[in-house]
């Protein structure tokens, strides 16, 4: 069974890139790698920076997103409103206007100007907003009777939650995180608006610089789906296992 | 049975507790003694449940007041966690933690409140008869073993009273009895209990007192011969008949 749908996989894979490849050489299209090969180092560099920003974005994001979860569920509505609000804001711009906000209105305030931090930090508050509302609903698809039991036991709200709310809900949240950590490898692209050269601005710029647009592209997108790929492939494993131990799921 | 007189470990004045235009809760006043078992019977919505969560500052009166062992139960003390261990809560759908096992859930507050480790927790689970399933997850048990696993959680802070709501209606008739037997043992061990039950031989057995509620209040309340036998109260005589019926 699983090798079978191990093949069926991977047939399907190589028969979608065979087709691909043999459109684009029907195109009569003359592919030359050579020129991008060249900037190897600086796809390199771009590399390091889409994987340094998403990671620590992705951290920043954890420690913010549990706040605005927090302040979401609180008993206190001035303190749920205010959750509301960040959620609001950051999910009605776009990031591109904000990460330009970050960098020229807020950045000079606080006196930073390093390109890497500023953009990171703004990534990061992004993705709170939406790792936000996956920690608020993974807590609160923990069932009311859970905390009532622990805080008869004479637990803590803290206790409570750290002993008996976070390892359930984390559990089913970790799909959702996974998708949050891909959307982010992807998002950090856009960090290019404030002059970071991450592993986009790097294609595009070998690609202005040899006219190879194609090639520089099809380059860097084999390198995100390097590392997006196994990431969703690991999310689909742990989602199965997940299912399998709370008996839910059914294929339509 | 006959219990000598005693100020009383819980104590219930004048509580009332409503949820928008219900009234769960009417100027209930009771008396529960050390030692004492009572038991709750009533119908459907009379405030059972409502009264026990009182107790254990899970609801919070709308006037009046619950003192446990003298002292107030109220859910904005500093100490409220110390005073909630004083009482054991047993529910009637377990709400056992699903992430750990039975031993986890039976140690996790000791643990955490008071620094012991499990040794105490292993004789509970002894003492209801499931020491061989100490490593086993809540969805590998039964409903009966779930709420004997329950019971043992909540009698590891050490309780000075027990308080059950409907500790059998969620489980298959052929697991009552085995949580029943367990109630039994806890009640002939001297510890004050509280329970909401349609379980009338537990009751009739087990009980020193019967109280009878219905629509927040307390209708009558005695000994469980009497209740049964010679209800003073219509209302008491028409539940009766149709629960003893079933
Ligand atoms: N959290 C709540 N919100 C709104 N109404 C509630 C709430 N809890 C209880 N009630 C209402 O208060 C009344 C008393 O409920 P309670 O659960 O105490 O009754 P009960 O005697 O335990 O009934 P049952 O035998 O069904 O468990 C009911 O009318 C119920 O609908
Ligand atoms: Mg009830």
């Amino acid at each position: 069974m699983r090798l079978r749908d191990l093949l069926v996989r991977a047939g399907i894979t190589v028969a979608v890139a065979a087709t691909l490849v043999f459109a684009l050489l029907a195109s009569r299209y003359r592919f030359d790698f050579e020129p991008t090969w060249r900037y190897r180092e600086l796809y390199g560099k771009g590399l390091l920076v889409t994987l340094g920003a998403t990671a620590l974005a992705f951290a920043v994001g954890m420690a913010l997103g549990i706040g605005v979860a927090l302040l979401r569920v609180s008993r206190r509505l001035p303190v749920r409103h205010l959750g509301d609000l960040y959620v609001e804001v950051i999910r009605g711009t776009p990031f591109l206007v904000q990460v330009t906000i970050a960098y020229f209105g807020i950045a000079p305030l606080l006196r930073l100007n390093d390109k890497f931090l500023v953009g990171t930090f703004a990534l990061g508050a992004f993705a709170a907003a939406y790792m936000g509302e996956i920690f608020r609903a993974g807590i609160e698809s923990i069932d009311r009777g859970q905390v009532e039991a622990a805080r008869s036991l004479g637990l803590s709200r803290a206790q409570s939650l750290r002993h008996v709310v976070f390892p359930q809900a984390f559990k089913r949240m970790i799909p959702p995180l996974t998708g949050e950590l891909i959307a982010l490898t992807k998002e950090s692209s856009l960090l290019f608006a404030i002059g970071l050269v991450e592993m986009t601005a790097a294609a595009r710029q070998v690609g202005a610089d040899t006219y190879k647009y194609l090639e520089a592209s099809l380059v860097v997108a084999a390198m995100y789906l390097t590392l997006t790929v196994p990431l969703s492939l690991l999310a689909r494993k742990l989602e199965r296992r997940l299912k399998r131990s709370e008996r839910t799921g059914v294929h339509l | 049975m006959t219990i000598p007189p005693a100020p009383p470990l819980i104590a219930l004045r004048k509580v009332t507790r409503r949820f928008g235009t219900v009234t769960a809760l009417e100027e209930v006043d009771l008396d529960v003694a050390k030692g004492e078992v009572v038991v709750l019977i009533g119908p459907s919505g009379s405030g059972k449940s409502t009264l026990l969560r009182c107790v254990n500052a899970l609801e919070r009166p709308d006037a009046g007041e619950v003192l446990l062992g003298g002292e107030r139960v109220d859910a904005a003390r500093k100490d409220i966690d110390r005073l909630r261990a004083e009482t054991g809560m047993v529910f009637q759908h377990f709400n056992l933690f699903p992430h750990l096992t039975a031993i986890g859930n039976v140690a996790l507050a000791p643990r955490l409140v008071r620094g012991q480790g499990d040794a105490r927790a292993r004789a509970l689970l002894e003492r209801v008869g499931l020491s061989d399933k100490a490593d086993v997850y809540p969805d590998m048990l039964s409903g009966g073993q779930k709420q004997r696993v329950a019971i043992a959680r909540a009698l590891a802070m050490e309780p000075i009273a027990m308080l059950f709501d409907e500790p059998t209606s969620a489980l298959d008739p052929e697991m009552v009895g085995e949580v029943l037997a367990v109630m039994r043992d806890l009640a002939r061990d001297g510890m004050t209990m509280l329970v909401a039950s349609h379980e009338m031989g537990f009751a009739r057995e087990v009980a020193h007192r019967v109280v009878f509620m219905d629509g927040g209040r307390i209708v009558e309340t005695g000994a469980p011969g009497d209740v049964f036998e010679r209800p003073r109260h219509d209302r008491t005589r028409a539940f009766l008949s149709k629960v003893l019926r079933a």
